[in-house]
């Protein structure tokens, strides 16, 4: 087996043991459970609400069901950041810290093996929970609402991509700080990316340039916020194609949505980004002495 | 033929901190050679270059042919680290089921080493029990199982024995020893003087990032003055032996004599002139002072250098 796939498979054993990971699998079910509820509810007051126009209730419905989604998804990429951040954030330095990695480094591996094992392993763990949460949400949707996206499955492998875009982040941060200063300062990252998301969304709304600016400064400095509004702008419903006047700020689901869309040089951008940090934690690790 | 392990004016800086500086030494194959110094000597640092833990600031060392901490140089040794931790959620024969992975080795090779080496560390009992669950010493003694797991040609072993009671040490000793009569280059860097003394065949003092001194360890704590042990003497006697052989101590019961002389021939020497003066010779040999004493002196001299 290669040395690659060897610590690929040992990293997802010991990260699948973790219990954050554990905890984190709990909470999300909790946090499914509410959701489905609350989408149930929600679906069913639409039902309760038709009006006269079956062409308008059928766009209000959709609207209404694409919003829950939307709604959705906005927390479950939070979800994802904070699952690739915790179990993740001390592979490296952790393992340096308590001298698990000794007899494993001296081992005929690269270092450069290690590392890129060290990100496969979290990588799957990573895709498999993604897949799970995003795939879940998705089913609430369309059992309750009878709606599925276009494009749902590349807006699932978007949101496998912002996981494996903190991965790549968090496996750079543990080759140089400790576990817990590399979770928070990943995490504000994100939530700096996010925040500069939201201030972009209003910006466009507002015909605010400057705002708009401010985001894609941010976005750029993690580009997960990017990839979040990239999907949904490729998921919402055509309200247009209806010929129904919904306006572009509601169609567009306000601040949690993609009224300022970014293009798909995104998806470049993040892979470039990722690689580029992948290469940086090798060439760290290489020079760091244990 | 190449040495085992070779280094060259290997230096190291951390910080600030030199602590290695020009640190030379040649170690042959089939060696077993101690590592001696106090704390901070650099013993732990020279180790860690050898087996790519740690890039030295300056000047070269390789294992065999190739550089050290290059991937070729970590195929031919097995190393156990002074902190000997292991992912606790493993077995240890799950342990060792991943080192022999990483070294390439065959599956059926793994399961029939993996249960041979538990037998020799003494771990056959607890293999299938988790790693979190063991004493300090079972860790200790898991983690030399797998250092000897792919029956490396050369081991560095970094204080092996600091978690063990006696009788695991005397167990460790008799472990290494086998494998050093079996060919394998054993480095072994231990507080334990009387570990090293017993086992190696050859020793360095290190101080201050340096080799102090390289020999063996008969010929370090070797060169102790002559003993003679006498029915009795008189102040005669010790005159013409302080003329003929040098510098003589007598002690307070009157029958034991020391003679400060290096050279090989004056025991001989002493015993003759000895029988010649109506006196009776219980006892000739020549004292030799624990490498422990021998240590003290090497670096309270090097201090004062």
């Amino acid at each position: 087996m290669s040395k690659v796939l060897i610590i690929a498979r040992l990293t997802f054993q010991e990260a699948a043991r973790k219990r954050i990971l554990i905890i984190g699998v709990v909470l999300t079910a909790i946090f499914l459970s509410v959701y489905w509820t609350g989408v149930h509810f929600i679906t069913e007051s639409i039902q309760q609400d038709r009006g006269e126009s079956a062409a308008i209730d059928l766009v209000a419905s959709q609207f209404e069901t694409a919003f829950c989604f939307n709604r959705g998804l906005f927390r479950a990429n939070m979800i994802i950041a904070m699952v690739a951040v915790f179990t993740a954030g001390g592979t490296i330095a952790t393992e340096i810290e308590q001298a698990t990695l000794h007899t494993i480094v001296t081992r005929p591996i690269s270092r450069a093996r290690l590392i890129i094992g060290k990100w496969l392993g979290h990588a799957v763990l990573l895709s498999l929970y993604s897949t799970l949460l995003y795939g879940s949400i998705v089913a609430i949707i369309y059992f309750e609402g009878g709606w599925l996206p276009d494009h749902f499955l590349a807006g699932g492998a978007l949101f496998i991509g912002v996981a494996l875009v903190v991965l790549s982040a968090t496996i750079f941060g543990s080759t140089l700080v400790s576990g817990a200063a590399n979770s928070v300062i990943v995490l504000l990252l994100f939530m700096t990316a996010m925040i500069g998301g939201i201030t972009e969304q209003i910006g466009a709304i507002l015909g605010r340039d400057s705002l708009v600016t401010t985001g894609v400064i941010s976005g750029l400095l993690m580009p997960t916020d990017l990839m979040y509004r990239y999907a949904v702008n490729m998921m919402k419903p055509d309200m247009s194609a209806l010929g129904v006047g919904f306006s572009s700020v509601a169609a567009d689901f306000g601040p949690f949505g993609a009224a300022s869309a970014p293009s798909a040089t995104v998806i470049i951008y993040a892979a470039v980004f990722s690689l580029a940090l992948l290469a940086g934690a090798i060439a760290v690790f290489n020079r760091r002495d244990l | 033929m190449n040495s085992a392990v070779e280094c060259w004016g290997l230096t190291k800086n951390y910080r600030g901190l030199r602590a290695l500086d020009g640190l030379s030494l040649k170690i042959e194959p089939g060696e077993f050679f101690g590592l001696l110094g106090p704390n901070g000597a650099g013993k732990s640092t020279f180790v860690k270059i050898m087996v790519g833990l740690v890039r030295q600031t300056g000047g070269w060392a390789q294992i065999g042919d190739a550089p050290a901490g290059g991937v070729r140089a970590n195929r031919s040794f097995g190393y156990l680290p002074e902190l000997f931790r292991f992912p606790p959620w493993m077995t240890g024969r799950e342990l060792l089921n991943l080192h022999g992975r990483l070294i390439s080795m065959s599956s059926p090779d793994i399961a029939k080493r993996s249960t041979e080496v538990l037998e020799l560390a003494g771990m056959a009992d607890a293999a299938d029990r988790r790693i979190s669950g063991y004493s300090k010493g079972m860790q200790q003694r898991i983690g030399l199982a797998q250092a000897v797991l792919g029956r490396p040609p050369i081991l560095f072993l970094d204080e092996p024995t600091s978690a063990l009671d006696p009788v695991g040490r005397a167990h460790v000793r008799n472990l290494l020893a086998a494998l050093a009569s079996e060919g394998t280059t054993i480095v072994l860097n231990s507080h334990l003087l009387t570990d090293v003394e017993r086992v190696c065949d050859r020793i360095a003092v290190i101080d201050h990032g340096r080799v102090i001194k390289t020999g063996r360890p008969s010929d370090l704590s070797g060169g102790g003055p002559l003993l003679l042990r006498l029915d009795g003497w008189d102040k005669a006697l010790i005159e013409q032996l302080s003329e003929r052989f040098g510098r003589v101590e007598t002690d307070i019961n009157g029958r034991e004599i020391r003679i400060y002389n290096d050279d090989d021939e004056a025991a001989p020497k002493v015993a003759a002139f000895i029988s010649t003066h109506d006196r009776r010779l219980y006892e000739l040999c020549r004292e030799r002072g624990t490498l422990e004493d021998v240590f003290l002196e090497l670096l309270g001299r090097g201090d004062g250098e």
